[in-house]
């Protein structure tokens, strides 16, 4: 079972004024039953009340928490999609964040990276490729070509200075891969994150929901040691924290591990001598197999279920209070 | 367009006349007191509208709005929209801009030489559809601003950045195919085009056009070449990138067109001189009419669901219809 919006569950926070007020009204209730109800009949009166009051604020409540759980879109299973493409598409996600000038990995997480996709596109000469490169901003520095050569010449020019917001934001890297898919493509289509993974600022898994739904993974590559090390400004001292000690940045690959199992992409540790080939033969056994099956598997969504209860529970809320208890308690 | 993924759940909806008149208009729900006028012969009385009762009938429209909003949600709607994909390979093309400063002179009015070349390379790009398109900026030296893409949409935003005389005082036309050809040279599509704009002649860099040009037609490239400027006295009116100096006169300055019809011999193009606005468009469509091959294309259906935007649609009329009902109706079931 999955849980595709994951943030939407932060809307049983609602609950907790909600049963609030339904208190407030109980009390309100009772209190108003006791000065105005008929005394002969107070415990029978008050008995109801207090039935029908539960019944109908349980069944409200109810409805709230499986209204919330149908927005979360909630999926289990699987079912196929027809996929006609062929050829592969490739976008290239690289972090150009200053943490990505930490030295854990020698010379640097983002020359290592760099040298990666430079090697990865030699060993993928018929794909076509784009190169997205994020921080605070995300911006597309080549957009889907053939052509190898403008890709070999901007890498060259990668790095922290491309992009002036400050961070490291993996949402918006992923939506600038997202948008450099064009329209008119017949081709299989993959993202390659370069990351340490240190994400700051946005909601790495927003993209994800989307990335699934358009059979698109994320081949991720953590790019950094999860020991971590200084980062060195450009006269070798190390960037300070708030309180003028040497800030340490750590790779995090579980943010990158969980987009790449939820995408159906894989991890690669850079540090690992086979990164390049595992990674190369991953993109083409994905377009191949994809090619060959002629189908994928998209998560079977199950909201239908969690709304149906929901508007059930909502209706019988508001039968409580339509249909007459008189003699029934 | 809008289409369910299971509309017979619309059918629910039947029920909801019936369900507005068991709650708000049945004698014999709960919560109602009955005064027997009708035995006296009186006529009963109506409650007055006071603003409480306005927003007693606010919430109940809330209420059968968020109802009917969920049941829409629940019929499974989606955005359905046709994704054209191609399966086959269109032309690759790049055009060679000259953004030396001469390409200000205006007389394209209103616009400028360079601007007008931009206008006409935007209305070529959106009249295609599967062919890479790039460009090379060139003045005293040549660079690729946009290798061969089909992502038009970043290829119009650099485009729109290019300015004149930001790659130097000079028309360095040779660098230009040169750089063009090179970005073509490992494209396997089943023509490959090079449009050249200038509105001067070859005096910078280090490659004769001609021999850009025998290297472009030796790699199956097609060479255009567009000549754009009148023979006249021109306007110019040009900012210094570095200083910022507005600079504006006169200009009477032409292109070698023997040299460009000698060039686009070389190359096995052909050359099309561009005085006018309507010229310039002319030479366009041309090129567009012949630069062009068979496609194969296909249709798919696209769905995107849009039950969670409804579901929070939804709720929020029901939080509507709640908060009415417990903070200012005073409701206490």
């Amino acid at each position: 079972m999955t849980i595709e919006s994951p943030r939407v569950l932060m809307g049983f926070l609602i609950l907790l004024p909600v049963v609030a007020l339904q208190a407030r009204a109980y009390l309100k209730g009772r209190a108003e039953i006791s000065r105005l109800g008929p005394m002969w009949a107070h415990e029978t009166t008050m008995r109801v009340y207090t039935v029908k009051w539960f019944f109908s604020a349980f069944a409200y409540d109810v409805f709230l928490v499986f209204a919330v759980l149908a927005a979360a879109d909630i999926t289990w299973g699987e079912r196929p999609v027809e996929e006609d493409r062929a050829g592969l598409d490739v976008v290239i996600a690289v972090d150009i964040s200053h943490s990505m000038l930490a030295t854990d990995i020698e010379p640097s997480r983002l020359d290592r990276a760099i040298g990666v996709v430079r090697a990865m596109t030699r060993q993928l000469p018929s794909a076509r490729m784009a190169l997205v490169a994020f921080k605070g901003a995300a911006v597309t520095v080549t957009p889907l070509t053939e052509d190898a050569n403008a890709l070999e010449v901007v890498l060259d020019g990668v790095g922290p200075a491309l992009v002036s917001a400050p961070g490291t934001n993996i949402e918006v890297g992923l939506n600038e891969a997202l948008r450099s898919f064009p329209e008119a493509s017949f081709a299989h289509r993959a993202i390659v994150l370069l990351s340490d993974g240190e994400a700051l600022d946005g909601e790495a898994d927003r993209p994800v929901a989307e990335l699934r739904r358009r059979g698109i993974p994320v081949m991720a590559v953590l790019t950094g040691t999860t020991d971590g090390s200084t980062i060195p400004t450009s006269d070798g001292t190390p960037v300070l924290d708030r309180d003028g000690r040497p800030a340490i940045t750590r790779a995090d690959p579980a943010v990158l591990e969980r987009i790449a199992a939820r995408t159906g992409g894989a991890l690669f540790d850079v540090g690992s001598p086979d990164v390049v080939t595992g990674l190369s033969s991953a993109l083409s056994r994905f377009a191949t197999v994809r090619q060959r099956e002629g189908f994928r598997l998209v998560p079977r969504r199950r909201y239908r279920l969690f709304l149906g209860i929901a508007i059930v529970a909502l209706l019988a809320s508001t039968s409580v209070r339509v249909v007459r208890w008189r003699g029934m308690l | 367009m809008l289409v369910f993924d299971r509309p017979g759940l619309l059918l629910l909806l039947l029920a909801v006349p019936l369900l507005i008149y068991l709650r708000h208009f049945w004698r014999g729900r709960g919560g109602t007191l009955t005064f027997p006028f009708g035995v006296w012969g009186g006529r009963g009385f109506t409650p007055p509208r006071t603003a409480a009762s306005l927003l007693v009938a606010v919430a109940a429209i809330s209420f059968w709005a968020g109802f009917v909003v969920l049941v829409v949600a629940l019929a499974g709607p989606q955005r359905v929209s046709r994704e054209r994909s191609y399966l086959t390979r269109g032309v690759d093309i790049v055009f060679v801009l000259d953004q030396s400063p001469t390409m200000a002179a205006r007389d394209f009015q209103p616009e400028n030489r360079f601007e007008a070349a931009r206008a006409m390379i935007r209305r070529f790009v959106s009249l295609r559809q599967n062919d890479p398109i790039g460009v090379v900026g060139f003045g005293l030296e040549a660079s690729l601003r946009v290798p061969p893409t089909i992502d038009y949409e970043h290829f119009v935003s650099v485009l729109d950045q290019m300015e004149i005389f930001e790659m130097g005082d000079g028309t360095a036309i040779g660098m230009g195919i040169a750089t063009a050809a090179l970005h073509l040279e490992r494209s396997n599509a089943p023509r490959k085009a090079i449009i050249l704009l200038t509105d001067g002649v070859n005096n910078a860099g280090e490659i004769q056009p001609e021999t850009a040009a025998r290297a472009a037609r030796s790699l199956g490239i097609g060479l255009y070449i567009i000549g754009i400027g009148s023979d006249g006295e021109v306007e110019i009116e040009i900012r210094d990138p570095q200083t910022g100096q507005l600079m504006r006169g006169t200009i009477r300055e032409s292109f070698d067109q023997d040299a460009m019809l000698e060039l686009a011999d070389i190359a096995g193009g052909r050359y099309f001189y561009a005085g006018s606005s309507t010229a310039l468009q002319a030479a366009f469509d041309a090129i567009d009419t012949v630069e062009r091959v068979e496609q194969r294309s296909l249709l798919r259906v696209v769905r995107e669901p849009l039950d969670q935007v409804l579901i929070f649609w939804g709720v929020g009329f029901l939080g509507v219809d709640f908060l009415i009902r417990r903070l200012f109706a005073r409701e206490v079931v």
